[in-house]
């Protein structure tokens, strides 16, 4: 790898000019006057300390010389200084006050910039572990990287500027220590870099150790799992765990640290003398009659100045490597998410006639090798009641993600009304379909807030609550529009099943033609689930629906049954069809039902 | 901040506990700080001598170089080397704290009754607590010893400012005074509109947290609601943003015009100094002296104020967590007996909040050694909650639960639930390997594969430990290189097997099946007549067909019981449950199907 490095440092060098404008045009365009007081700021402040320690050392020699016209001139030094201190003050709470505001505004922008970004990265990638850690990292890092990186260059800026006036103002005076200083310089920001890049690879490294920690610490902490924990009792295994993990990710930081603590103080004990050096050359300029005395009080005040500016020069080359990887973490996430989800695709502006076909589609996530959907056929017909059944892991659930093109068959094609979905718009087929998650989203917010999530309220909305037997838990929730659920904010939990009622609702109130339920009752009493599918049935009567569902006894009246079996259909008709036909499907509803009649059948 | 003892007690524990958790490190650590706070007074003193001598060395005189090395050691020098000293050292301090911490923490966490973490304030408090990690309470202390650097520091350089002028000693005084207190308005301010931001903030959090979980992105888009999302966000931030905006515009204003007044002293000071001078009273090193000490103090405060922050807020937090500390604990005394006697609720009540009504009202029934009893009813009616009794999760508000002849308050509550083997309705998904998934209910046996194998068949989760290469090792989550996902019905079995293992003597399901299919569901329910044979079971269900499988039903109604009796006696008493029983049943009924048979 190094030796490529080394073929390719123009190159290299060219890509980090790149990722730097890239990063500034970023920050640009979220704040640019914010940009512009933060640089002015850096160039101000690199620039005044060398400028008050000429004033100072000015003012020393005119102090004694101690005739009239030198003391005037001393006063007059020192009401400069004051002055500029003043106006300096001042324009520090300002500056202070506007990186603040810049910050804030960076954070949201970037946040909203990823949210937006991975909303468009399409769904089978979602589930990925190598995308959800690529997030955790983007999101715990690299989402910062520009920000970081217009701080470190502008700081660089700044310390550069003071070191160098600092040099033409006294360094033509003292050049042997100018040169050592220069070099003990170069060397230490080199040294600090190297370290630096130690640290960033070692973070790396624990990077997956650091989100095992967190999970186990979700155990301990968490609510959800309070009561097996109390329960099993497995906590002293679990403790061991943690620190054993701890440890590892603790120790090898701590040493680093301390390590890089010797090493750095040795350089800085190293620079620091050469900074004596400065002051004992000036005594013997003094002596030999080249310098006055009021070079001594010069260097004495610029003196920490300079030492902040070495040490924070340092400090910042040595993250500058880090962020840059950061940065190009970031803007690689975004272009390719940007190429590869450009939403590209006709608009689907009549309603949904005629069918919904699937033709010879396989699927398989990416990164696996097992088919989910194995070379399927099917149609799905406009105003059809379609169930979908069969035993756990038959693929239901990615099939219904493929209907709604959240995922794209990896081989074969499904087309709407005769259009592939290739060729659409992801979102106008999702404009078509609502949707209910066999995952139980519950939201902190409002009960309407919750349903409608800033659709457009619907007039059905009151008459469906009561329907779903929600009303009276509605009633409940002192001022129901604003109330927050779930107790984080609020003081209303909802049960298992009204969060699924939630759901439900959330589901009816878009206007969809066609609707997709996913195991809707799995926590819903009998009675309510009743309800649930009469209520089904009227509200997507002329309208198309498909529904996943183990209790089988509530399916018996949609048109068609589908059974699934191994990614393939393997059953298909009316209940009584697929009663009469014996097969699996029809062993399935029995194996459910039979409980209900073991005694009757022992009595026949 | 309560009352000023109480006060006294978070600091008195903040420094015990960190002189007990790393002592030698925080002598040193004192030491260093001590002699460090001189090195000031002594570079001002040797700069000002140089200063003064400097025009002597045209004379032959060499003393200068004498004290500009004094003067440089002592400003440059040494302190980087007592700064890489105390680095070392705290951050071996830092670590050794930071563990303690969250080791307390975890403790105390896990030993606290499950009724007093779910509350909603003491969430907030966990919370709160878990952030501390050592950082606030080692700030807190931190702070204390910089006060007390900071004011030897000031008290060695007003030593040296004494002596060449008592009057620009007294208005350095009086400004770093005046800084001081301004500072600690500010810094008070800004604290208060910080906790008063802290709602406000979570929400925000909240609601960008909502648009990165992978599932609730998932879904969403096909709602096309994840605009919604962002719009939420944007909308909190900005509110927060505007809020912020207002509060630090104000607070700048203030900054300006104490600025400005500093200012004015200071330029008092070294007015002041300029007419000593000419009046020959004060010499130019003197002044010099002057100038870089109390410069070099100010900067000292800036970094110190920077550094530490806001010390309400950290008094604050540090109070959270030793409240927390004390928070009671679930006790391990009482008397032993486990889930093999007969359990007896005696007019029972139990609800979670003040505000809410009962979730179980006036419950009396008594659970029998080996009996197998299932709970029904409709959502809400209090099956869960009346779970979480049976399994000393809660304790009753009123009214008795009795184990044996023992009262639950009376017995040793671990003993009891060692004896317990439950399978919750939001059973735990743990992000480990699926051994340790097992191994979890009884974890004293985790190296014995044959049995957690065997657990894993009565729980028919032998497909998914065979699906995997590794077998039982198999890491389950995504935080891992190699880690797969689960399906949900996966999940629930994990969590079977996981009751199995512990083989207890009381065995409780909660809507074990809800996510499986018609055939696991039946396997699952044969394997559980099978398997609780001898023992006392309980189970939870929806579907009236299984709950025909026990000897006895309980049907619960808005937190009462309404009917008690086996299936048989309920069906011919022609109430709740035979109305639930045959309207499920009617959905299965099927003329040609007893043919066939």
């Amino acid at each position: 790898m190094d030796k490529t490095k080394d073929q390719n440092l123009f190159k290299a060098l060219k890509d980090k000019a790149s990722l730097t404008g890239k990063a500034y045009r970023y920050i640009w365009t979220a704040y640019p006057s914010g940009v512009c007081v933060i640089i002015l700021t850096k160039i101000v402040y690199g620039a005044y300390p060398v400028f008050s320690a000429a004033l100072v050392s000015a003012f020393t020699d005119n102090i004694l010389t101690a005739t009239d016209s030198s003391l005037k001139k001393a006063l007059a030094c020192l009401v400069t200084i004051m002055l500029c201190t003043l106006l300096l003050e001042l324009y520090g709470v300002f500056s202070n006050y506007m990186n603040n505001k810049f910050f804030k505004r960076m954070y949201v922008k970037s946040q909203l910039m990823l949210s937006d970004l991975i909303s468009r990265v399409s769904s089978e990638y979602l589930d990925l572990e190598a995308h959800q850690k690529r997030i955790d990292y983007i999101l715990g890092n690299s989402v910062w990287s520009p920000f970081r990186l217009f701080n470190i260059t502008t700081n660089i800026v700044q310390s550069v500027l003071s070191i160098i006036v600092f040099f033409i103002y006294i360094g033509t005076k003292n050049i042997i220590c100018t040169i050592a200083f220069a070099a003990m310089l170069t060397v230490y920001v080199v040294m600090l870099s190297f370290m630096g890049e130690k640290e960033y690879s070692l973070n790396i490294k624990l990077f997956d150790k650091e989100r095992q920690l967190s999970n186990i610490n979700s155990i301990f902490y968490n609510n959800e799992y309070a009561k097996e924990l109390r329960i099993y009792q497995y906590d002293h295994y679990l403790l061991k765990r943690w620190k054993l993990l701890t440890n590892e990710l603790r120790e090898p930081k701590l040493r680093l640290a301390q390590k890089n603590a010797c090493v750095k103080s040795l350089y800085e004990i190293a620079i620091n003398s050469i900074m004596l050096l400065f002051l004992i050359s000036a005594g013997i300029g003094i002596k030999a009659g080249v310098m006055s005395v009021g070079i001594i009080t010069a260097i004495a005040a610029y003196l920490p100045d300079l030492r902040f500016a070495t040490s924070s020069l340092g400090e910042m080359s040595r993250s500058l490597k880090a962020q840059y990887s950061d940065l190009s973490d970031l803007f690689e996430y975004q272009d390719q998410i940007n190429s590869e989800n450009t939403q590209v695709g006709r608009s689907l502006e009549q309603p949904f006639r005629k069918e919904i076909r699937f033709e010879n589609v396989s699927f398989r996530y990416p990164g696996s090798e097992r088919d989910v959907l194995k070379n399927l056929n099917l149609s799905i017909f406009q105003g059809e009641k379609v169930a979908l059944v069969g035993e756990n892991g038959a693929g239901k659930t990615t099939l219904a993600y493929l209907l709604m093109g959240s995922y794209m068959p990896t081989d074969g094609r499904i087309l709407i009304d005769g259009i592939d979905y290739k060729d659409i718009l992801k979102s106008e087929i999702q404009k078509k379909i609502a949707f209910v998650s066999q995952k139980n989203h519950r939201f902190e917010l409002s009960f309407e807030d919750n349903i409608l999530l800033g659709r457009e309220k619907n007039n059905d909305l009151d008459r469906l609550v009561k329907e779903i037997d929600l009303y009276d838990a509605v009633k409940k929730y002192p001022a129901q529009e604003k109330e927050l659920l779930g107790l984080q904010f609020g003081k209303i939990e909802p049960s298992g099943g009204e969060w699924q009622k939630i759901n439900i609702l959330r589901c009816f109130a878009g206007s969809a033609e066609i609707f997709i339920l996913d195991e809707p009752s799995a926590n819903l009493s009998p009675d309510t689930e009743q309800r649930l599918f009469q209520m089904f049935f009227r509200e997507s009567k002329g309208k198309t629906a498909v529904i996943i569902s183990h209790r089988l006894g509530a399916l018996k009246n949609v048109d068609r049954i589908l059974y699934m079996e191994g990614g393939r259909i393997c059953e298909m008709g009316t209940h009584e069809e697929l009663m009469n036909a014996d097969g699996k499907y029809a062993t399935m509803f029995r194996t459910q039902g039979q409980w209900y009649y073991e005694n009757e059948k022992a009595q026949k | 901040m309560k009352t000023k003892k109480h006060r006294n007690n978070v600091t008195a524990y903040i420094f015990k506990l960190i002189f007990k958790t790393a002592p030698l490190g925080v002598f040193i650590y004192l030491l260093i700080t001590v002699f460090s706070s001189c090195l000031d007074a002594v570079g001002a003193k040797f700069l000002a001598m140089a200063i003064d001598d400097a025009h002597l060395l045209r004379y032959g005189d060499m003393r200068f170089f004498y004290f500009i090395i004094v003067y440089g050691a002592s400003m440059y020098l040494l302190p980087q080397i007592t700064y890489a000293l105390t680095r070392i050292v705290s951050s071996r301090i830092e670590y050794k704290i930071q563990l303690k911490i969250s080791e307390n923490t975890i403790k105390k966490v896990i030993r606290l009754p499950v009724s007093y973490i779910e509350n909603n304030d003491n969430r907030n408090l966990i919370s709160q607590a878990m952030s501390v990690n050592g950082g606030f309470l080692l700030d807190y202390f931190y702070q204390h010893v910089y006060m007390a650097y900071f004011f030897l520091k000031f008290l060695f350089v007003a030593v040296v400012f004494f002596q060449y002028s008592i009057y620009m000693a007294l208005l350095s005084l009086v400004n770093l005074v005046i800084t001081i207190i301004v500072n600690q308005k500010l810094i008070n301010k800004r604290a208060a509109f910080q906790l008063d931001m802290t709602e406000a903030e979570r929400r925000e959090e909240y609601y960008r947290g909502l648009l990165f979980q992978k599932d609730i992105v998932k879904d969403m888009k096909i709602l096309g609601v994840m605009p919604f999302f962002s719009r939420l966000y944007k909308e909190k931030a900005t509110e927060n943003f505007n809020r912020t905006e207002r509060f630090n515009f104000k607070i700048t204003g203030i900054e300006i015009i104490v600025s400005m007044i500093k200012d004015l002293i200071s330029f008092s000071v070294l007015g002041f100094g300029f007419y000593l001078i000419i009046k020959g009273q004060l010499t130019a090193g003197g002044f010099a002296a002057f100038y870089t000490a109390s410069g070099n103090l100010i900067q000292y405060f800036n970094l110190f104020v920077a550094k530490i922050g806001n010390k309400k807020l950290q008094y604050i937090m540090a109070d959270k967590y030793l409240t927390l500390m004390n928070a009671e604990e679930e006790t391990k005394e009482g008397i032993e007996i486990n889930a093999e006697a007969p359990i007896t609720f005696k007019d029972v009540c139990f609800k979670y909040k003040e505000e809410t009504g009962d979730i179980l009202s006036h419950i009396d029934f008594t659970l029998h050694p080996g009996e197998k009893l299932a709970i029904v009813g409709e959502n809400g009616a209090g099956k869960s909650t009346l779970v979480r009794l049976l399994s000393g999760i809660n304790m009753p508000i009123s009214g008795s639960l009795y184990v044996g002849d023992c009262k639950i308050s009376d017995i040793n509550i671990d003993v009891y639930r060692r004896g317990i083997s439950i399978v919750p309705q939001d059973f735990c998904r743990y992000y480990l390997s699926v051994r340790e998934n097992i191994a979890f209910g009884d974890v004293e046996r985790i190296d014995d594969s044959k049995a957690i194998t065997e657990a894993a068949e009565k729980g028919s989760a032998q497909n998914i430990i065979s699906r995997f290469e590794n077998g039982l090792e198999q890491l389950i989550g995504t935080q891992y290189k190699n880690g797969t996902e689960l399906s949900g019905g996966e999940w629930q079995r994990l969590a079977l097997s996981r009751a199995y293992f512990r083989n207890g003597n009381l065995l409780i399901l909660d809507e074990p099946t809800s996510s499986l299919d018609a055939y696991s569901e039946e396997f699952i329910y044969r394997q559980f007549l099978i398997l609780s044979k001898n023992k006392t079971a309980v189970f939870v269900t929806h579907r009236m067909a299984t709950a025909r499988l026990a000897d006895r039903i309980i049907v619960l109604d808005h937190g009462r019981i309404v009917e008690d009796g086996s299936h048989e006696e309920l069906i011919s008493k022609r109430g709740l449950y035979a109305e639930l029983f045959e309207k499920q049943a009617d959905l299965y009924y099927e003329p040609e199907a007893f043919v066939q048979t």
